[in-house]
C-alpha cells in the first residue's frame, strides 16, 4: 500500500445496502430533516414498477411524497432541470430522491443546485462555484449506471458540474431495485466502475483510502460479474455490482480522470457507442501500453483480481504483468458484450484524431496527443502490446 | 414545460395487517417479560441488575405501536401497557420501521442480527439494552417451540443450561401468567 506525503479523501454519502434497505428511507429522511421528497426516475424504471416499490417502502411512515416524475430519458437537459425545480417548489418539497442512475442522477443533482441556490443552474458549472450545502439528496441506484451517480460530479447539457456538495447524502442499495438486470447493462456498468478504479489505483498519487475503495470494487466485479452475466437475476451478484459502482464513483471523485475515461467519454460522444463499451475496449490497451512503456502498475492490483491464493503464488516481479493479463482475459471472456477492438465498432481513423484532439484540449495539457493517438491506434487494430 | 397535475402528491398508506400483528406481538412480549421475571431465575437475575426505576419502551418508528415494561414502586416487574402518555422510560428501543419490526417479530431475523443490521435504535444505557436482548431470548425460548426459537435467538440453550423439566414447567407457568396477568 502506498502512502503519499500528503493526501485528501472525501465522501459525504452514507451507504445503506442490503435486505429491506429501502424501508430505512423514512427514518433516514427524518434524520436529514426531510418530510416531503420529490422522486425523479426514468421511463425504464417506471416500466419495471420501481416507483411502486418505493412508495410501499414509505408505508406506515409520516413521509408524504411530493411527486414522482418518471419521464426522464437518456440525456439530462437544463430545461428539464428547471421544470422539475418548479415542480419541487410548487409542491413544497424539501428533499430529492433519484431512483435510477445515469441521466436521472444528473437531473436530480441539477434540480438540487437550482432549488438550493435559487439561480440559473449553468452559472454553477465552474469549479468551486457551489460552496454551500444543498438540499438532502438520496440516490437509489438501479441496474443502469454511468459511473457518476454517487460521485461529486454531474453532466447536464454537456456541462460538467463538480463540487463536494453534489455527493448524495444517502445511497440506498436494495436488490429489489438492482434486479432483474440484463447482462449487457451489467457489463457496461462494471466496465465503467473497473476503469475508474484501475485508473485511480495506477495514479502515482493515489491515497490508501481511495485504494481501499478501489480494491473492494474491483474484487466485487471480479467475483460477481460472470455470475450476473450468466444469470441476470442473481441477487447477491447484482447487489455486489451495485456496491462496486457506488464505491467506484467515490473513487472517481477522489482522483483525476484518467486517459481511458477521457478518451472513452469523447469516443462515446462522437460515435454514439455506450461509455461502458468504449471503456471496456480501451482499458486493456491502456494497461498494456503502460506496461510496454515500463510505467509502474501496482502489483496489489493482482490481489483484487486473483485473490490471496493467486497473488501469493505469483512471484513479486510478475504480479503487475499478471494483473494486466487478467484484465485482457476479462475482456476476451466478455467478447459478446465488449468488442475486442475499435475496428469491430466501425470507428474510422479520422474520428480518432478528433477524439485525441478533444481530449488534449479538455485535459488542459495533462494528456499527450502522441500517447492518445498511439493508444487509439493500437485499440483500432486490436494490437496487443507485450 | 411539464403539467404539474400529471404528477400528484402521494400519501403512502399503512399496512393494517402488519400493524395489528405487531401490536399483538408487543403485548405478548411485554406480558411474557412480566411472567418470565416471576418464574425464571435467569430473568430474575437480569432484572435484579437493572436500576430500581427501570422502564423499557419498545416501539416502532414513527408512531408506534408501543410496549412498556419496567419495575413498579414495589420493585416488581410489570407490563405497563401500550400508551406512552405519562410514562418516563429509562431505556428506549425503537425499531426503525414497520418492515424492520415485521422481520423481527416474524423471526425472519434474529434479535442479534436485527441489531447488527441497524434495524434497532437504542437510547439509554447500553448494558441495560444488552440485558433486554437476553431477556427477549429467554422469553422466546419459553413461549415458542424450538424449531421457531432457533430462528429468533442467537443460540438455543443446551439442555445442560436449561433442563427440559425447567423449560416445560416454566413454559406452563409463563403461559398461565400471560393469560391471567
Amino acid at each position: 500500500m502506498q502512502l503519499p506525503d500528503y493526501y485528501e479523501f472525501f465522501s459525504r454519502s452514507k451507504i445503506n445496502s442490503g435486505k429491506k434497505a429501502m424501508e430505512h428511507l423514512p427514518f433516514e429522511l427524518n434524520d436529514l430533516n426531510a418530510k416531503k421528497p420529490l422522486v425523479i426516475t426514468c421511463v425504464n424504471s417506471a416500466r419495471e414498477g420501481l416507483p411502486e416499490k418505493l412508495v410501499k417502502a414509505f408505508y406506515d411512515s409520516d413521509i408524504v411524497i411530493g411527486a414522482i416524475f418518471d419521464k426522464v430519458g437518456r440525456d439530462a437537459s437544463v430545461g428539464l432541470v428547471n421544470d422539475l425545480a418548479e415542480l419541487y417548489a410548487y409542491r413544497g418539497c424539501d428533499s430529492i430522491i433519484a431512483l435510477s442512475g445515469g441521466a436521472v442522477m444528473n437531473i436530480a443533482k441539477g434540480v438540487n443546485i437550482a432549488v438550493s441556490l435559487k439561480d440559473d443552474v449553468l452559472k454553477f458549472s465552474e469549479e468551486g462555484a457551489i460552496n454551500t450545502p444543498l438540499k438532502p439528496l438520496v440516490a437509489l441506484p438501479t441496474k443502469y449506471s454511468t459511473g457518476l451517480e454517487t460521485s461529486n460530479k454531474a453532466i447536464i447539457d454537456n456541462h460538467l458540474f463538480s463540487s463536494d456538495f453534489l455527493f448524495p447524502d444517502l445511497v440506498v442499495i436494495d436488490s429489489r431495485l438492482t434486479r432483474p438486470g440484463n447482462a449487457e447493462t451489467a457489463v457496461e456498468g462494471a466496465m465503467i466502475a473497473l476503469t475508474h478504479c484501475i485508473e485511480a489505483n495506477t495514479d502515482e498519487f493515489s491515497s490508501p483510502v481511495n485504494d481501499s475503495y478501489a480494491y473492494g470494487a474491483i474484487q466485487f466485479i471480479n467475483e460477481n460479474l460472470y455470475r450476473v452475466v450468466k444469470k441476470p437475476s442473481h441477487k447477491e451478484g447484482s447487489i455486489a455490482l451495485a456496491n462496486a459502482a457506488t464505491m467506484a464513483s467515490i473513487v472517481f471523485s477522489n482522483s483525476p480522470a484518467g486517459i481511458v475515461h477521457l478518451l472513452s467519454e469523447e469516443l462515446s460522444r462522437i460515435t454514439g457507442v455506450s461509455l461502458g463499451k468504449c471503456m471496456g475496449i480501451l482499458l486493456p490497451y491502456a494497461l498494456e501500453y503502460k506496461r510496454h512503456k515500463k510505467q509502474r502498475i501496482r502489483p496489489e492490483l493482482l490481489l483484487a483480481l486473483a485473490g490471496f491464493d493467486g497473488y501469493s503464488e505469483t512471484p513479486e516481479q510478475d504480479r503487475a504483468n499478471k494483473a494486466v493479463n487478467k484484465i485482457r482475459g476479462m475482456q476476451q471472456n466478455l467478447k459478446d458484450f465488449v468488442p475486442g477492438s475499435l475496428k469491430e465498432i466501425n470507428v474510422p481513423l479520422y474520428k480518432l484524431e478528433q477524439v485525441a484532439a478533444a481530449v488534449v484540449e479538455k485535459s488542459s495539457g495533462r494528456a499527450n496527443l502522441k500517447e492518445c493517438m498511439t493508444l487509439l491506434e493500437t485499440a483500432l487494430e486490436g494490437q496487443i502490446l507485450v | 414545460m411539464i403539467n404539474m397535475n400529471d404528477y400528484p402528491e402521494i400519501k403512502p398508506g399503512i399496512s393494517r395487517i402488519k400493524r395489528i400483528y405487531a401490536s399483538i406481538m408487543l403485548l405478548v412480549v411485554g406480558r411474557g417479560i412480566q411472567a418470565a421475571a416471576a418464574v425464571d431465575r435467569d430473568a430474575k437475575k437480569e432484572f435484579a441488575n437493572l436500576r430500581d426505576d427501570f422502564m423499557l419502551q419498545l416501539s416502532i418508528a414513527p408512531n408506534g405501536p408501543y410496549m412498556f415494561v419496567g419495575k413498579n414502586e414495589k420493585g416488581k416487574v410489570k407490563y405497563m401497557g401500550w400508551n406512552p402518555k405519562g410514562k418516563k422510560s429509562t431505556l428506549e428501543m425503537r425499531l426503525k420501521s414497520m418492515e424492520a419490526a415485521t422481520l423481527l417479530l416474524t423471526f425472519q431475523e434474529k434479535t442479534a442480527i436485527a441489531s447488527c443490521n441497524d434495524r434497532l435504535l437504542v437510547q439509554g444505557n447500553l448494558q441495560d439494552a444488552c440485558a433486554v436482548l437476553r431477556l427477549f431470548d429467554i422469553v422466546e425460548m419459553y413461549l415458542l417451540p424450538k424449531f421457531i426459537t432457533k430462528f429468533a435467538v442467537k443460540r438455543y440453550p443446551h439442555w445442560s443450561q436449561v433442563s427440559p423439566v425447567r423449560k416445560h414447567l416454566g413454559r406452563i407457568l409463563i403461559y398461565l401468567r400471560l393469560i391471567t396477568g
